[in-house]
């Protein structure tokens, strides 16, 4: 009889052991799974900021005001082409 | 009693309280099994609904137009809440005012949504706070200014989307919800559990636009740029592939708040004399008249049906490339009192006016054009002027597209592809032709009527040093409600982009500008600022290849470009070669073309046109020719003109006003 019971017991710890352990895996995992959806997010308005700010839109006035750039007109450019081959 | 039968009688008991236990069990197993689990399920298990991201919209670059971004929304449950002090800190941390937050602690309120969404991470921060419900949500950002938010639309408050392609794709841009489950513990902590699984969202499918990021944006800033010098209500432009149909740039700038939706699309304006060409066309078909011949225009002043029509340049005779070139309302009237009136409206009809163009658009317009049955006598003359009807500025450069691609109109597209979440290509733009409307060499022939516009024309001032552009420009009276306004007129210039083989058709529409007001004044000098812009883009949607041979072909001979209707390619077995080392940008591009041979020391005539005196002539000098002046002041122009071919230590002549 106190075979059994003890034998019930342990069974008993075991299972309830394993139960505690899975759940805090299962947390663990939760919260590894929210860090990852605030990275990613954090990620995509990083991504999205940088090609608004990169755009041609963005850069463009400002390369005007803060360089001193300007577009070359059309007559202020040369096309060149690749020297082909002579037979 | 016996001790053996009171044994009996505690065991019998024992065994009958077993034997209840195991009956009740199995009643509540077998019985009610269903209806407990799902009373324990409702108690235990915690579901949030998934949104599911909507599909990215990229440009034909790749470049991301929309995209959905994860973000939360917040939800107050005032009673719910132990430590007001610990909320009222962390809201006011995400930026919540005073106001709100006061209202969010509100014990006499059950629930209080907050009407932002914040960052997932603003999410992390207050998940432990009682009271404080932390929901996901999908959030819209759209990259790129005003004209490519009008393409795309907007999503409403809800999520559904509202107006734009957000609307007219929504079938493909919606994915399909999931759900988060998740068991709840006594504390209402959650925990997952291998038992209980949720169902992943599945995205929407991506869209890919023909639309060119760049180009939008150098069409944006030109227009915006020409409305605020020209103080004009607003403006478009659209530029279309004349050999696909693909719009590439759906630009757009009203100074009116209110306006909505791409008016490119939606808004009609009379054409004007950018109309005259179809007239051509429609002659040349029927043999009706040849490019050569010459029209009494009777110095400009000609009454038809009770009405003068006037023209600038008054002038005697014009042939019909000059009608043309010099946009005669007269010479253009009295070629078209040769057609029927079923013939002109034939022609209208064919290049597609009258009739929405069919691009996936919401909201587009078909334009107007009158059956024959509803005309008046004027009609015909005001129908070859390019009024008594309306039309879209994509109407416009899908017409003049059949020019530039040998006289095939094509249904426009504005999507490119639609790609699945699992990355399969569920649609991909094919070019169809809806008719064709002019045989090739009369599409090429008129597409010559309109590089002589540009070159020597009413659109003189969008040519380029290098490259010949074809063109039409229109200034027609504002017609608003059904009335002309008077001293209100409506600019236009289409541009076929080079001439020789176009790229491009571009079309640029100006609302009501103060002063100058005719489209080559105003309309043209925007298209050359885009075309300028695009050429030096490091992607603008063009063939640089082709282009460099245009380029090329166009310096090789002026004359040669200006006769594009039938431009084969040039054979020549030498690589050409221009020498202009002291100009300050070079481009390398990646072309081995071989076309016409360019003299051995030849250059090109440097633009020197606005500048002074002193820099020009030093210009040229570094250019390597010769100068002689005429006048004095700032410098007027050169002759021969910027772009011209001359071979080295050429006399240039300088001709400066004061």
């Amino acid at each position: 009889m106190a075979i059994v019971l003890v034998t019930f017991v342990l069974i008993s710890v075991a299972v309830v052991w394993r139960r505690t352990a899975g759940i805090a895996r299962a947390r663990e995992l939760r919260e590894l799974s929210q860090r990852r959806t605030v990275l990613v997010a954090e990620r995509e308005r990083l991504t999205a900021e940088i090609l608004e700010a990169s755009s041609r839109g963005h850069l463009a006035p400002l390369a005007e005001r803060k360089l001193n750039m300007h577009l070359p007109r059309d007559s202020g450019y040369v096309i060149l082409t690749r020297p082909v081959a002579r037979r | 009693m016996k001790p053996g039968t009171r044994a009996h009688l505690v065991h019998g008991s024992l065994m009958l309280f077993a034997a209840g236990l195991v009956c009740r069990a199995a009643y509540v197993q077998l019985w009610q099994g269903q209806r407990w689990s799902v009373q324990a399920e409702r108690q235990q298990v915690t579901s949030d609904k998934l949104p599911a991201p909507r599909g990215t919209v990229f440009d034909i670059a790749g470049v991301p137009l929309a995209q959905s971004r994860a973000v939360v929304s917040l939800a107050v449950a005032p009673r719910e809440v132990t430590s007001a002090d610990s909320v009222t800190r962390a809201l006011a941390a995400l930026g919540v005012d005073k106001r709100t937050i006061a209202r969010a602690l509100d014990p006499r309120r059950k629930w209080v949504p907050l009407a932002r969404l914040f960052p997932v991470a603003s999410g992390a921060t207050v998940r432990g706070l009682r009271g404080v419900h932390v929901q996901r949500a999908v959030d819209r950002a759209y990259v790129g200014r005003q004209s490519t938010q009008r393409i795309l639309g907007h999503l409403g408050a809800n999520g559904r989307a509202v107006d734009g392609l957000e609307l007219s794709l929504d079938a493909s841009l919606r994915g399909h919800d999931g759900t988060d489950a998740s068991v709840r513990d006594a504390l209402g902590g959650r925990t997952s559990s291998p038992g209980v699984e949720g169902v992943e969202a599945e995205p929407g499918a991506d869209v890919v636009l023909t639309i060119n990021q760049a180009l939008q944006d150098i069409s944006e800033r030109a227009l915006s740029d020409a409305v605020v010098k020209m103080r004009a209500e607003g403006g478009d432009i659209v530029i279309v592939d004349p050999h696909t149909g693909e719009i590439r740039a759906l630009a757009t700038y009203r100074k009116d708040p209110r306006s909505m939706g791409s008016p490119a699309l939606s808004e009609t304006f009379e054409p004007g004399s950018t109309l005259k060409p179809f007239m051509a066309a429609a002659l040349l078909v029927r043999g009706l008249a040849r490019p050569d011949e010459a029209m009494d225009v009777e110095q400009g002043v000609f009454t038809v049906a009770g009405r003068t029509v006037h023209d600038i340049h008054k002038a005697d005779t014009l042939t019909l490339r000059e009608v043309i070139a010099q946009s005669s309302n007269v010479g253009i009237v009295k070629f078209s009192q040769r057609l029927s009136a079923r013939e002109q409206f034939e022609t209208l009809r064919d290049f597609g006016f009258g009739t929405p163009t069919g691009v996936t658009y919401p909201s587009e317009s078909g334009g107007r054009l009158r059956p024959p049955s509803r005309w008046t006598a004027m009609s015909p003359s005001a129908l070859a002027m390019g009024y008594e009807m309306s039309v879209t500025a994509l109407q416009l450069a899908l017409a003049y597209a059949a020019f530039a691609n040998g006289g095939e109109l094509l249904e426009p597209a504005l999507v490119k592809e639609v790609r699945t979440s699992a990355g399969i290509v569920s649609y991909r733009h094919e070019r169809r032709v809806v008719r064709r409307v002019v045989p090739r060499e009369i599409a090429d022939t008129v597409r010559s009527m309109l590089r002589e516009t540009v070159a020597a024309g009413t659109a003189s001032d969008v040519d380029l040093a290098n490259f010949a552009v074809a063109g039409k420009t229109g200034t027609a009276r504002r017609n608003v409600a059904g009335r002309y306004v008077p001293n209100q007129f409506t600019p236009t210039f289409v541009g076929l982009f080079p001439a020789d083989k176009p790229q491009y058709v571009i079309v640029v529409k100006l609302d009501n500008p103060v002063g100058a007001y005719y489209g080559g004044k105003t309309a043209a000098p925007v298209s050359r600022v885009v075309l300028e812009a695009a050429i030096v883009a490091q992607n603008a949607a063009l063939d640089r290849g082709a282009l460099a041979a245009s380029a090329l072909l166009r310096a090789a001979s002026p004359a040669a470009s200006a006769a594009v209707a039938s431009a084969e390619e040039p054979a020549s077995d030498v690589a050409p070669r221009l020498e202009r080392a002291d100009t300050p940008v070079v481009f390398t591009l990646p072309v081995a073309r071989p076309v016409g041979r360019v003299p051995d020391g030849a250059r090109a005539v440097p633009e020197v046109r606005g500048l002074p005196l002193r820099a020009a002539v030093r210009e040229l000098h570094r250019a390597g020719f010769r100068v002689r002046i005429t006048g004095a002041g700032g410098v007027a122009g050169t002759v021969p003109g910027a772009g011209a071919v001359l071979p080295a230590k050429a006399v240039v002549r300088l001709t400066a006003a004061p």
